[in-house]
């Protein structure tokens, strides 16, 4: 039988596709290629929640500075966002005409003025914690729905360093609820977004669009990859060939395909559907698909202060934030915009944790450091642009994986401007908690935070992938979501505008492609 | 005791490993208990257990009694999508195995590992963040010590215990049936 929607992924974007579409009248089968995810699997822990990134075929990872896939992407239904932090930062305006102001990278073929109605949607239907006024940095917008999250003991002491430093902060704008919302609880701090949020106070996809759509009749297969998309004459995707729980191949015909898979895992498809139709890959007749892959830039900047922090407490993501020097040109001797992230929850141990801040010490001399941070350390994180390079690329391995289909290699290095805005970052963090008056400062080397790009939107058929609505150049039926079509991705963390996103390609294809579907 | 197949597939997810009791029949036990019982392990060898074992009492001394060995023993063994190891995030392919053994074995090579608190561990943790020491295979020696280090912290101080240990709150939604 054929679908009116397959869509390939049971993330962020999936999940509010499929609800919006379902809700609309359309037949929607989610096709999601890790396991059924439910709340009882976002388990307090950080080892547990390790079940919650990616657990596919190994996508290899390299070039000069490699950006952690294992670490960004997620697995099962909810996808990356069960284990996101919920922090949800607009981009600014200038975020979309840098090639225009600047003469540098591409500019996106929407400007803030299209993105901001959806953004203003979102943040009422999923409901966001923040102060508008507070953001005096914030794009024109309506203001949060709910008060913002308390700063708690350590986002205070930090929240004096940096007025010390004449940095202004405002409270984060959170996609965690601060009082009770939509039905759901108020967060109480506990420090576990990342192991995902069971009492769904932070909004992942089971929070809100997931069992939408499973209400509205969507269908969401889950341990079921898509493999291959099959066309049998050019400008339309026929189908998509799947590998079903019992390990079988099989097919789903489909009047619209939309691809809501992980940064790697889109170009990954298109590639592998390469045919005689399309030789190069399905919508890469420009050699697009898959380059320009970015990330943030990322450095943690760790004290101990005097006062006891309780670092332990609060939520992953921030609850202070600063875009005072977000402006392009704000760094002197570097290009792009920056942001801090101030006073996120941290516990002792995974890879993000305290102890991992100091590999000099073993022994008894960690345990000791331990004791001590556990209750007097404050931190902060310091994300910065990178602007996108062709030559940052998705593309295939020679090997065949377990899916039967090539494998992915994710190629990165970082510019040189953006590691001069980690310069940046890490010196002028390291000078506000000093001057705050931490005794004891440490700080990482560069890290990325995110994956966006790769399969960007543009006017432009020959550099880029898709169009505004993100339907792929010259496929009628074929359309793309996600942080894949960022073009450029200033400095904030991506989710909201993702969510934007996908709900402004929701409103075209119900409002305007009714075609597709063989009725008015 | 009668083991089912449900038992089988349930409870080696939540962290119990299967171990011979007396009088010829089976029982599910946590890492730590079968550590102490001094169980085989799955893949790893008494000698790779040991280095292991030394390795992560130098750099998270409770790590040893916390069970390490038995994690990283048990989720080398199992599918990869199943594995708790902070590995995951690092991009390293699949089977695990294949990461943790040439490494131990290289150090197996230098012969029996010191005891707990002897000074040759300092010299070994620099040998690991530098190219490994002479004979060195495997991964590269930094990110093996990396990826044991993020272990032996996890049992250390990343459970329920661990955190007891350092006098913080575990203030879960959802408890952990098992520490892993």
């Amino acid at each position: 039988m054929t679908v009116d929607v397959a869509i390939v992924g049971g993330g962020a974007s999936g999940a509010l596709l499929a609800a919006r579409l379902a809700e609309a009248g359309r037949s929607v089968t989610v096709f999601e290629a890790g396991p059924r995810r439910e709340a009882g699997d976002m388990i307090s822990s950080q080892i547990w929640s390790r079940r919650l990134r990616w657990g596919g075929p190994p996508v290899a990872t390299t070039g000069a500075n490699p950006i952690g896939f294992g670490f960004n992407a997620g697995w099962g239904t909810g996808g990356a966002a069960l284990h996101h932090y919920g922090t949800w930062p607009r981009l600014h305006p200038a975020d979309f005409t840098v090639a225009r102001d600047h003469r540098r990278a591409r500019d996106w073929p929407i400007g803030y003025d299209d993105l901001r109605p959806y953004y203003d949607r979102i943040q009422a239907e999923v409901g966001l914690s923040g102060d508008a006024a507070a953001e005096t940095w914030r794009p024109l917008g309506a203001a949060y729905p709910m008060p913002p999250l308390p700063p708690l003991k350590q986002g205070e002491v930090l929240a004096r360093a940096f007025a010390a430093a004449g940095i202004r902060t405002a409270p984060a704008p959170m996609a965690i609820n601060s009082v009770e919302f939509g039905g759901r609880p108020a967060c109480q701090y506990d420090g576990w977004c990342d192991a995902g949020c069971p009492i769904m106070a932070l909004a992942n996809p089971w929070a809100l669009y997931l069992p939408r759509a499973e209400t509205a009749g969507a269908r969401i297969l889950s341990d079921t990859p898509v493999t291959r998309l099959l066309a049998t004459r050019a400008g339309r995707i026929d189908a998509v060939e799947y590998r079903g729980a019992d390990g079988r191949r099989a097919v789903q015909a489909a009047r619209l395909v939309i691809l809501c898979g992980s940064v790697v895992g889109n170009p990954a498809l298109l590639l592998n559907s390469a045919s005689a139709l399309y030789p190069a890959g399905v919508g890469n007749d420009h050699d697009q698909v898959g380059r320009g892959v970015m990330t943030h830039g990322l450095v943690q900047v760790l004290g101990l202060f005097p006062d006891e922090t309780e670092p332990h407490r609060g939520v992953v993501g921030a609850h202070l934030i600063s875009h005072d020097a977000y402006a392009k040109t704000a760094t002197p001797g570097a290009f792009g915009s920056r942001q801090w992230l101030i006073a996120p929850s941290i516990k002792p141990n995974d890879i993000a944790g305290l102890a991992a801040a100091r590999l000099d010490l073993n022994g008894a001399a960690l345990d000791a450091w331990l004791r001590r941070a556990v209750r007097h350390a404050a931190n902060i994180i310091g994300m910065c642009e990178a602007l996108p390079d062709p030559a940052n690329r998705v593309e295939l391995s020679a090997e065949t994986n377990a899916w039967g289909v090539r494998g992915a290699r994710l190629v990165h290095r970082f510019s040189d401007d953006a590691k001069r805005l980690y310069a940046a970052l890490r010196d002028e963090g390291q000078s506000v908690l000093k001057g705050g008056g931490a005794t004891d400062i440490w700080t990482t080397p560069m890290n990325s935070a995110h994956l966006m790009g790769g399969t960007a939107m543009g006017t432009d058929a020959g550099a880029s992938v898709t169009d505004a609505t993100g339907r792929v150049h010259g496929i009628d039926n074929l359309y793309i979501a996600g942080p894949g079509l960022f073009p450029t991705a200033g400095a904030v963390n991506p989710t909201f505008t993702v969510h934007a996103l996908a709900l402004k390609t929701s409103d075209h294809l119900i409002d305007q492609r009714s075609d597709l579907f063989g009725r008015a | 005791m009668s083991v089912t197949r449900r038992e089988v597939i349930g409870r080696p997810a939540a962290g119990l490993v299967l171990v011979p009791l007396s009088g010829g029949l089976l029982g599910w036990l946590s890492p730590a208990d079968a550590a102490v019982r001094g169980e085989t392990f799955r893949t790893l060898t008494a000698t790779e257990a040991a280095w292991l074992a030394g390795l992560g009492e130098a750099i998270a001394p409770p790590s040893r009694a916390g069970g390490l060995v038995r994690f990283v023993d048990h989720h080398i063994t199992v599918p990869a999508a199943d594995s708790l190891l902070a590995l995951r995030y690092l991009d390293v392919a699949p089977p695990y195995a294949n990461f943790y053994r040439p490494a131990l074995a290289a150090l197996a090579r230098r012969g029996a590992p010191p005891p707990a608190g002897d000074p040759r561990w300092t010299a070994i943790l620099g040998d690991l963040a530098g190219s490994g020491g002479a004979g060195w295979s495997g991964p590269p020696a930094p990110l093996f010590l990396f990826a044991v280090r993020l272990d032996a912290i996890d049992i250390a101080y990343g459970t329920r215990a661990g955190f007891a240990r350092l006098g913080v709150e575990y203030l879960p939604h959802i408890e952990p049936e098992t520490d892993w």
